[in-house]
């Protein structure tokens, strides 16, 4: 037993530190014992503070009444400031005065835990399989992971991050599958963070990564149970914050990033097909914008004698430049595209239609952008959508700008150049000490196949790490 | 030290290209056919398919005059608003009489010297004046001016005419060992048609040949594409058709001396495609075919091979061969002077290996 002073002490140093109206506090004398509880109101379930503690207490006497507050108590605490810590976190504090004026604090868990009911995450949809996604608690998130995973290497590890909000965050793994120097690599990082705030993953994000000023993802987002559980099973590590759906996974490549559950649900030649045709869409993405400048610009003759005549028409007569006019329709695209996520549902989709068939025809009748334009930017589009996280979608939308001015100042030269770079740039990233751009560079022909394509799980093997 | 590097390669990418070599597709009109004529004068008639910058319209036929055909083709642009661009000719048809005179690859120097010239242009011979060849298509089907080179191209994979472009011309008139052939086309009334072979010595148009003669010398000269078909008399008043499904070619050539004796041997594999009558089915009967068809077939090529040597088109690449297996004999002679004297022997078999559906 800790001695605090008196009960009197203590509450003025309570109410002192945290000063704020929704603190309540009730003082009982049961049995010629003095209790007071504290609780901080809006953190607290109210019905489950009267029926598991308050009616217990009221109906015990003498050394029971002690016995009850250990069995109802998750801890005896040894401090004030720990009870104030316990109080922010939803719990409530007894202060239990002796008939030897001895105090002890004692916490007890009557946390409210409102939260939205599990259901699919609209950003990563799947046909089939799982519909599972992650909520905002911490503590549901876990226990649909280790529902899926029943092991008893899965780990998890509590961290308290941000000065001022304490969130609480989960390091996730599989001990016998992951690396070990991935492993003291993370737990070091985490460890060291000094921040005010873990609000979003990106925060946290850019505080772990290898490189934050990296153009591409060096970390993977889902909300999908499925995914992350997949992803601990091939050795990779999860970082669940309290409050936000979306686990932070690592260490990742670039082709994990081109990976959805779906090509799991799928046969495996199936799944290796769309897998392929994600990884073509990452090309058209790129480099399809600025592949049609330079050929319109620098290049014509490599477009087919039955087709010049045709192009010939379309672009005869638009004002501007074709970089000009790409960057009118990719501006267009862009605005729909950021448009449709931010209204309503219902609103968004006619956007799409007046943006899209509207603002398409009326632009090209009104001989603004050419129509092979049109093609070429709606194909990108689509191209850069059906990259499965959402992450990298973004750097495929910024990364097609560059290389578009390198085409029209260079033609397909610039292309050249601006692609070498981007690959060049691509081998040297890492994540947490791995490769990032793994199989490719460094070149493991053996690993292309459950990379690049899906294969089947009869050759299939875990990898570790 | 790495800062320097960058400049470096950032000048260097700057210096060797640029904005500056832009040149962009809306503001040229493209030059889709070429015709070129001989006037009195020493002057050249240029007559240009270019595209229109109107919508859904053909192109045009614009003659224009010059001294040389660059100088045409700068008045070409006179004429034009936008610059004319040649990077997507695709056929450069000269005139007969141009030809004849013996010097193509000066008029033909436009579209070799410009980097951005499409050199694999088809080239044809036009019976007459190129420029009333286009006037008349341009005339009754402006919309097909933009795809005579289709006709070429197809009557090609037909071993009708040879496969030549613009590139390869010039290879084989500056190889002193090789003449060229190159498609012969004229108008009859107002439609285009194929008139076979024009024969070459060096840059000089010096003989024509039939369709029938063109495949057959391009048998000869081991040029069969992808289908080859030949008619010939089976009986008396009866023709068969045959398609060449195989053909396999040697040259022989063995300098005696002063005289020179080749021979060639032609072994083909063919498929009748049309015989009114006759048992397939019977071993005699198509041996007894086989013998008719090589002996006509070897009538043919004698023929051939006369109308090649009268013309001095070395269409067979022998010179070639005495460059690279006989140079001494090759040192000692004057080979365009030799070439229509030596003695040449051909023995051509067909053999039927198919007969269709029917027996």
């Amino acid at each position: 037993m800790i001695d605090f002073g008196s009960q009197r002490d203590l509450e003025d140093y309570i109410k002192a530190t945290l000063t704020t109206d929704d603190l309540l506090t009730k003082h009982l004398t049961i049995d010629q014992l003095n209790l007071t509880i504290y609780y901080i109101d809006t953190l607290t379930d109210i019905d489950k503070l009267n029926q598991q503690i308050l009616s217990p207490l009221l109906q015990e006497k003498g050394e029971n009444l002690l016995n009850t507050i250990h069995s109802i108590a998750s801890k005896q605490m040894d401090s004030a400031d720990q009870a104030v810590k316990y109080l922010l976190r939803g719990s409530s504090v007894i202060s239990l005065e002796e008939q030897d004026g001895q105090l002890s604090l004692w916490n007890l868990d009557t946390g409210s835990a409102f939260h939205r009911s599990i259901s699919e995450p609209v950003g990563e949809k799947i046909i089939e399989g799982g519909h599972e996604g992650l909520v905002e608690r911490l503590s549901i998130n876990l226990h649909l992971i280790r529902k899926k995973i029943t092991n008893k290497d899965l780990i998890v590890r509590y961290y308290r991050l941000g000065t001022h909000t304490d969130t609480e965050v989960a390091l996730v793994y599989i001990q016998s599958l992951v690396d070990q120097d991935v492993l003291d690599e993370v737990t070091e990082r985490l460890a060291n963070i000094e921040t005010d705030s873990v609000i979003s993953q990106a925060v946290l994000e850019e505080i772990i990564e290898d490189n934050p000023l990296s153009l591409f993802p060096m970390m993977l987002n889902t909300e999908r149970v499925d995914r992350v559980a997949a992803n601990l099973a091939e050795g990779r590590f999860a970082i669940l914050i309290d409050g936000l759906a979306s686990v932070i996974i690592l260490p990742v490549t670039f082709f994990s990033l081109y990976q959805s559950p779906d090509d799991y649900n799928a046969r495996w030649i199936n799944g290796s097909f769309i897998r392929l045709i994600r990884i073509a869409g990452f090309l058209i993405a790129t480099t399809l914008p600025a592949f049609y400048i330079s050929v319109i610009s620098f290049h014509f003759e490599l477009i087919p004698n039955e087709l010049i005549t045709s192009i010939h028409e379309s672009v005869q007569h638009i004002p501007y430049p074709p970089l000009i006019e790409a960057f009118i329709m990719e501006l267009t695209i862009e605005l729909l595209r950021e448009a449709g996520i931010r209204l309503h549902t219902a609103i968004g989709q006619s956007i799409g239609i007046v943006g899209g068939l509207v603002i398409g025809d009326a632009v090209v009748r009104a001989g603004l952008v050419s129509n092979i334009m049109i093609i070429v930017v709606a194909l990108t589009a689509i191209s850069s959508f059906v990259v499965p996280s959402n992450e990298l979608r973004l750097s495929v939308r910024i990364l097609r700008f560059p290389l578009m001015v390198l085409s029209s100042i260079f033609g397909l030269l610039g292309i050249t150049f601006g692609f070498t770079i981007l690959l060049i740039y691509l081998c040297k990233l890492e994540s947490f000490g791995k490769p990032f751009f793994y199989p490719v560079s460094p070149l493991r022909l053996r690993k292309l196949k459950d990379s690049l394509a899906r294969s089947s799980f009869t050759f299939k093997r875990y990898p570790k790490g | 030290m790495k800062k320097s590097y960058i400049t470096a390669i950032l000048l260097v990418v700057f210096l060797l290209t640029g904005c500056w070599d832009q040149r962009l597709l809306k503001d040229v009109r493209l030059l889709l056919g070429v015709g070129i004529d001989y006037q009195k004068g020493n002057k050249v008639i240029m007559s240009s398919v270019v595209t229109r910058n109107l919508e859904k319209k053909p192109p045009e036929l614009i003659s224009t005059t010059g001294s040389t055909p660059r100088d045409a083709r700068i008045n070409l642009q006179r004429k034009l608003i936008y610059v004319p661009d040649a990077s997507k000719n695709r056929i450069v048809m000269l005139s007969e009489a141009l030809a004849r005179k013996g010097s193509i690859l000066e008029v033909l120097d436009v579209f070799y010297r410009d980097p951005r010239s499409a050199l694999n242009a088809k080239i044809a011979i036009v019976k007459g004046k190129a420029k009333d060849f286009l006037e008349t298509q341009s005339k009754d089907n402006p919309d097909l001016t933009a795809f005579l080179d289709r006709q070429i191209v197809t009557s090609e994979a037909a071993t009708i005419v040879p496969d030549v472009d613009l590139q390869s011309i010039r290879t084989g008139i500056l190889d002193p060992g090789e003449d060229i052939m190159m498609p012969y086309m004229g108008l009859n009334k107002s439609n285009v048609e194929i008139l076979g072979g024009a024969l070459f010595h060096g840059q000089k148009l010096t003989g024509t040949l039939t369709p029938g003669e063109t495949t057959v010398a391009l048998l000869l000269a081991n040029q069969k594409n992808k289908q080859t078909t030949l008619t010939l008399p089976i009986e008396k008043g009866v023709q068969m058709t045959v398609n060449i499904l195989q053909s396999k070619r040697k040259l022989t050539i063995q300098p005696t001396g002063q005289s020179l004796k080749v021979s060639i041997d032609l072994q083909m594999n063919a498929e009748a495609i049309e015989m009114p009558f006759g048992d397939f089915s019977d071993q005699k009967t198509v041996a007894k075919f086989n013998h008719t068809l090589s002996e006509e077939i070897n009538k043919e090529a004698d023929k051939v091979i006369k109308k090649l040597q009268a013309a001095n088109c070395d269409v067979l690449g022998i010179g070639r061969q005495l460059i690279a297996h006989h140079s001494s004999y090759w040192n000692q002679i004057d080979w365009n002077k030799e070439y229509p004297k030596i003695n040449i022997t051909s023995s051509t078999t067909i053999n039927l290996t198919r007969n269709g559906i029917l027996e």
